[in-house]
């Protein structure tokens, strides 16, 4: 098992890299001197990089996509741990049923949950605007966290909080002694994805954006269909780094492998 | 207590029931009713429809074939991070999960860096002397599908790590010292072991790839797949109605696709 090149490591050596290498690529191709995409790039220079100040677009779509994944995430972490929370604890009649709809927009396709909420936000008139584009990304993150703070809650013990309840705590210095600090990992990796989802959300953002609420995926998106050139390069190089940031506070936080461990996966 | 959860639940059921199942009910219902009574005109005419059907179909092929793709890439994958030390498997894993927390435009833009024209693959094959002129991969079917298993084969790699982390080593030795050599080890001890885990992975790349709209928007080309025709019938067309439709012919697939899964995954474990 412990030899050096083992048929099988290879094999897992190819796959990793066909993986994670596409991710590689875009850097150096951001580097580029030439105007046209092409790998190995040409030259050196940073002035795909500079050129993004230069388009309004980029700038302002960023801009508004970190708005609106900052509140996504206030949002749905607090809906989802509060749901979480009441799931965990209490048995109650119907459980099930309402856990399968806390987590439903993991299983209905974006696409049609874009397509629904474009036709009902046309009728109650929120359609194009940035409370019915919030209201839409928050649906989709909200499971996540849900699922999360089950995961975080799976082996909390609820007699330390009845135990501080006989010592005479207050239920709300209880929540914030003793349930906070031991939710907190779980509620801090479903803020973060839950920001990750909104930020990079394409498929339900497709159908609710207008010309003032547009993201960033979207800006990249439709100019990526218009013309293919190096300063798309260079915004995937700032986007991947960003991921990159959010995945080692993630690996932090909570540990990649429990975030993604076969028991958080029920779908 | 029964106040209690009413409160701590009621900010996500409300949010839940009015924004995801109204607009999902409303969809599809509005796709059986014409001038106040019921019909099945909408599904007729789409079921009728050789264009359609055509979609239809391509997009079922191509995501079966991503399927296969990635159980097969992913199953020797996952086995062997199983198998690795505690640091070299995270390690193994963070870089599989790394593309899972990137755009997918992101991740579609950097195949069209390799697959076009002037792109790594062929400046590669131009290079090792193996074709003359650049071939056309971007912008076909087959970009397409390359783009979707690049999607979904980090999903089927870490459910099956999950899945096999689990397989006690222990019977794998058994196996070994009865006299199975290591290949039939592993296709009668893992393989079985894994199937679990390998129904809920191809239910999430299936499904995954039935439904993606970045991907093929990007990279297939004319190729139309059944996301990218519901778009433009919905955006471009504006012609809602057939949009819904085809929405609900879309979730009924995907749901249909579960139930089997479900039933083949419960048929092969009754205890599951």
């Amino acid at each position: 098992m412990s030899r050096k090149f083992s048929p099988l490591g290879i094999i897992a050596f190819i796959v990793v890299l066909f993986v994670i290498s596409p991710l590689l690529v875009v850097i150096p191709t951001s580097l580029t001197s030439v105007k046209y995409l092409s790998f190995p790039p040409i030259g050196f220079s940073l002035q795909w990089y500079s050129k993004i100040w230069d388009r309004p677009e980029f700038v302002d779509s960023f801009l508004f996509s970190l708005e609106l994944a900052a509140l996504t995430a206030v949002i749905a972490t607090l809906v989802g741990t509060m749901s979480g929370l009441a799931l965990h604890k209490y048995r109650f009649r119907g459980s099930g049923t309402v856990n399968g709809l806390l987590l439903s927009p993991l299983t209905v396709p974006a696409l049609i949950i874009g397509i629904a909420v474009l036709l009902f936000f046309t009728r109650i008139g929120l359609a194009g605007t940035f409370t019915g584009l919030l209201l839409a990304h928050v649906l989709i993150s909200v499971p996540y966290v849900v699922r999360l703070v089950l995961t975080g809650l799976s082996s909390f013990d609820y007699t330390l909080e009845r135990a501080a309840y006989i010592m005479g705590a207050k239920p709300l210095r209880v929540f914030i002694d003793i349930t906070l600090p031991i939710l907190k990992p779980a509620v801090m990796s479903g803020m973060i994805f839950a920001f990750l989802t909104s930020f990079d959300n394409v498929t339900v953002s497709l159908f609710l954006v207008s010309p003032t609420t547009t993201t960033l995926p979207l800006a990249i998106f439709s100019h990526m269909q218009e013309s293919l050139d190096p300063l798309v390069a260079s915004i995937s190089a700032l986007v991947i780094l960003l991921s990159l940031v959010f995945i080692i506070i993630l690996e932090r936080v909570y540990g990649l492998d429990r975030l993604f461990g076969s028991n958080s996966h029920s779908h | 207590m029964k106040k209690k959860v009413l409160v701590l639940l009621l900010p996500g059921l409300l949010f839940l029931t009015a924004f995801m199942l109204v607009p999902i009910v409303i969809t599809v219902g509005s796709t059986f009713v014409h001038d106040g009574a019921f019909t099945l005109e909408g599904y007729m005419h789409f079921f009728g429809d050789t264009f359609f059907l055509k979609i239809l179909f391509t997009t079922l092929e191509v995501s079966l074939v991503t399927t296969l793709m990635c159980i097969v890439l992913g199953f020797p994958v996952a086995y062997y991070i199983s198998r690795r030390g505690r640091r070299q498997k995270s390690l193994l894993l963070a870089l599989a999960i790394f593309p899972l927390l990137t755009s997918s435009v992101v991740r579609s833009f950097s195949w069209m860096i390799i697959l076009g024209k002037k792109g790594l693959l062929n400046n590669a094959l131009i290079a090792l002397g193996l074709i003359k002129e650049p071939m056309d991969i971007l912008y076909t079917p087959a970009a397409m599908m390359i783009g979707l298993v690049h999607l979904f084969l980090p999903l089927i790699i870490i459910t099956l790590v999950g899945v096999m982390e689990n397989i006690d080593p222990d019977l794998i030795k058994a196996a070994e010292s009865l006299g199975a050599s290591r290949f039939s080890a592993f296709r009668k001890v893992i393989v079985p072991l894994s199937v679990p885990g390998l129904i809920i992975g191809s239910i999430l790349v299936f499904v995954g790839s039935l439904t993606a709209y970045t991907t093929p928007a990007l990279l297939g080309g004319k190729q139309k797949v059944i996301s990218t025709f519901l778009y433009q019938n919905a955006i471009t067309l504006n012609d809602w109605y057939s949009a819904s439709v085809i929405a609900t012919i879309m979730m009924a697939i995907t749901f249909a696709v579960i139930a089997i899964m479900n039933k083949i995954a419960n048929t092969l474990n009754p205890k599951g």
